[in-house]
């Protein structure tokens, strides 16, 4: 499975949001970093297929841009930023929809589809939660239901938009964990993260993007350099390695 | 399951109910049996010209209204959103006088329900534009105000031009909405625009659920929501516009049917749509049956629209004071 991104740019209103982005990818954990209003968020609706640019995304060298809805939606699962739901579903309800691109318009549900939400469930630890409305669950909680809501889809390719915004510190372990064990399982999985250290340690992969342009691109201690970090960030970061666990602290803006 | 039965029951009870009770001063057996065609000749005629096309008529428009407002919810992600008061109603309305002003009802009996579902349509485009373009309930619920002003503005001054002050009662009394002295040709006429707009929307009931998640995650699932937003807008302009067209402005049904509804489908969209239908009927159907016993009480019928919206208004208040506390529930 490859997910190619081929000269790929895109204006909103006359703005230039992304420029000739281009990126091969087999595999494995892939973080996308960069300032906020840098373009990530836009890079991930256009691998996602809900907005066009200039330029092609191929998976496994055909262009999605021929696919139809649902048969893109099988391959390509896609968790945005928005967390806000209307209605106070149960949390189960919430998960299984990550199955309506399995399903047809009359097609029952299958075991198949129960066995999906079951190990989405488990694997975002919220088993537990599964009864229980949405709305009576805190938003770290609402968090981790959503991914399981997109793990549900069980596509090849994973597209998570700010996963560990708004989680304490042990969840948002938990979901790189979680996301480094489907890359694990063969699945291309690209994330949208703004905690360096994260990035640094759980990605095999990172793509610093700084005004619609990719700045830097490779292994995270590749990317994540002194002289990066001060361009596209404008910060100093203190860097290091300690008992095997790298690091990345902000210092000072410069 | 469970719930669906019931209100099948619930919608049958009261059909009989509203067959077997009425002005006339005859049985309810033989109100019943008039209406399979059997017993005395004027029994038959009150009971298949009168009761029967009023209990239909009640039966669909009520459905249509219940179904109608579960979607536009749905599709809005909105619990206030409702044929009525997001102006959907005035402009049905607008369409149908605009019909009448201009004399073409007079030319084809399809003019006044093809004016109505036009206007009716109009609105539902408007109010979409308009709340997609902000997304919040305060947006949408502002648009559905002013539009609805607008349109009634725009009724009142057909009505001040009018040439024909005859006409101009009928149409205000039409406008209150009422299901009363209507004739099997209103079931016929209406009837085949709130069964293909029912069809549409019912068409887009799993693409609701996945709207739960918003418009983006339910894009990225397949669901493809230009198709999803036509067919709902058609089919409740065609639904909502052929009601009007014939029973004038009946609001908060859709309002307050899958608000009470929606607890016991588990808040998922898709089981909400039929239930709503059936309890947009039975409640319809309990509304113009409290409307003719308070008329064989006071000795004049209250029409329809004003007692739909004498219980409704004030539902509606409670509403928006509930969803200011967070979840929609």
């Amino acid at each position: 499975m490859t997910l190619e991104l081929r000269n790929i740019s895109l204006s909103l209103r006359g703005r230039q949001v992304l420029d000739d982005v281009s990126a091969l990818w087999s595999g494995g954990l892939v973080g996308l970093i960069g300032p906020n209003g840098a373009g990530k968020s836009s890079l991930m609706r256009v691998i996602a297929g809900l907005w066009h640019g200039d330029g092609e995304v191929l998976l496994d060298g055909a262009s999605l841009s021929v696919l139809a809805p649902q048969a893109r939606a099988k391959r390509l699962s896609f968790l945005p930023p928005e967390r806000d739901m209307t209605w106070p579903l149960p949390v189960r309800d919430v998960v299984a929809l990550g199955r309506h691109p399995h399903r047809g318009s009359f097609a029952p549900w299958t075991e198949g589809d129960e066995r999906a939400v079951e190990a989405a469930l488990d694997a975002v630890e919220a088993r537990d939660l599964a009864n229980r409305p949405v709305s009576a669950i805190s938003n770290g909680e609402r968090a981790r239901v959503l991914l399981a809501r997109a793990l549900t889809v069980e596509a090849p390719v994973l597209l998570v938009d700010e996963a560990v915004a708004a989680l304490d510190p042990a969840h948002q372990l938990q979901v790189m964990e979680v996301l480094k064990a489907e890359a694990a399982k063969g699945r291309l999985v690209v994330a949208v993260l703004h905690d360096l250290g994260l990035a640094r340690r759980y990605c095999d992969d990172l793509v610093m993007i700084d005004g619609g342009k990719v700045h830097a691109h490779g292994a995270p201690p590749e990317v994540l350099t002194d002289e990066n970090l001060a361009q596209v960030y404008g910060i100093k970061a203190l860097t290091g390695v300690e008992s095997g666990h790298a690091f990345v602290v902000p210092l000072e803006r410069l | 399951m469970k719930l669906f039965l019931t209100l099948t029951g619930l919608v049958v009870a009261l059909f009989l109910i509203s067959l077997a009770w009425g002005y006339a001063d005859i049985g309810a057996g033989q109100a019943l049996l008039g209406v399979i065609g059997i017993g005395e000749p004027s029994h038959i005629l009150i009971a298949q010209e009168l009761r029967l096309p009023r209990a239909l008529l009640t039966i669909t428009i009520g459905g249509a209204l219940g179904l109608c407002g579960a979607a536009l919810q749905g599709l809005l992600r909105n619990p206030l959103a409702e044929p009525g008061n997001i102006g959907v109603t005035s402009g049905a309305a607008l369409g149908a006088v605009i019909m009448l002003y201009f004399g073409v009802a007079n030319v084809t009996t399809l003019a006044l329900p093809a004016g109505a579902m036009a206007g009716a349509g109009v609105v539902v485009v408007l109010i979409f534009l308009l709340a997609s373009m902000e997304g919040s309930t305060t947006a949408l619920i502002l648009a559905g105000v002013a539009i609805s002003s607008i349109a009634m503005a725009l009724t009142a001054l057909a009505m001040n031009l009018s040439p024909n002050p005859w006409a101009l009662g009928e149409i205000v009394f039409w406008l209150m909405g009422s299901v009363r002295d209507r004739s099997m040709a209103d079931v016929w006429l209406s009837l085949p625009f709130i069964l293909l707009g029912s069809g549409l929307i019912l068409s887009t009931a799993r693409s609701l659920d996945a709207l739960v998640l918003g418009e983006e995650t339910a894009g990225s699932l397949g669901v493809n929501l230009t198709s999803v937003r036509i067919r709902i807008i058609v089919g409740t302009a065609m639904a909502v516009g052929a009601g009007v067209a014939v029973a004038g402005a009946i609001g908060f049904v859709g309002l307050i049917v899958p608000h009470v509804l929606r607890p016991f489908t588990g808040y998922v969209p898709s089981k909400l749509l039929l239930p709503s239908a059936l309890g947009g009927a039975a409640l319809l159907l309990m509304a113009d049956v409290g409307v003719r016993a308070l008329g064989n009480w006071t000795g004049s019928e209250l029409y329809l629209g004003v007692f739909t919206a004498l219980i409704g208004g004030p539902f509606f208040i409670y509403l928006i004071f509930r969803i200011r506390r967070g979840f929609a529930s």
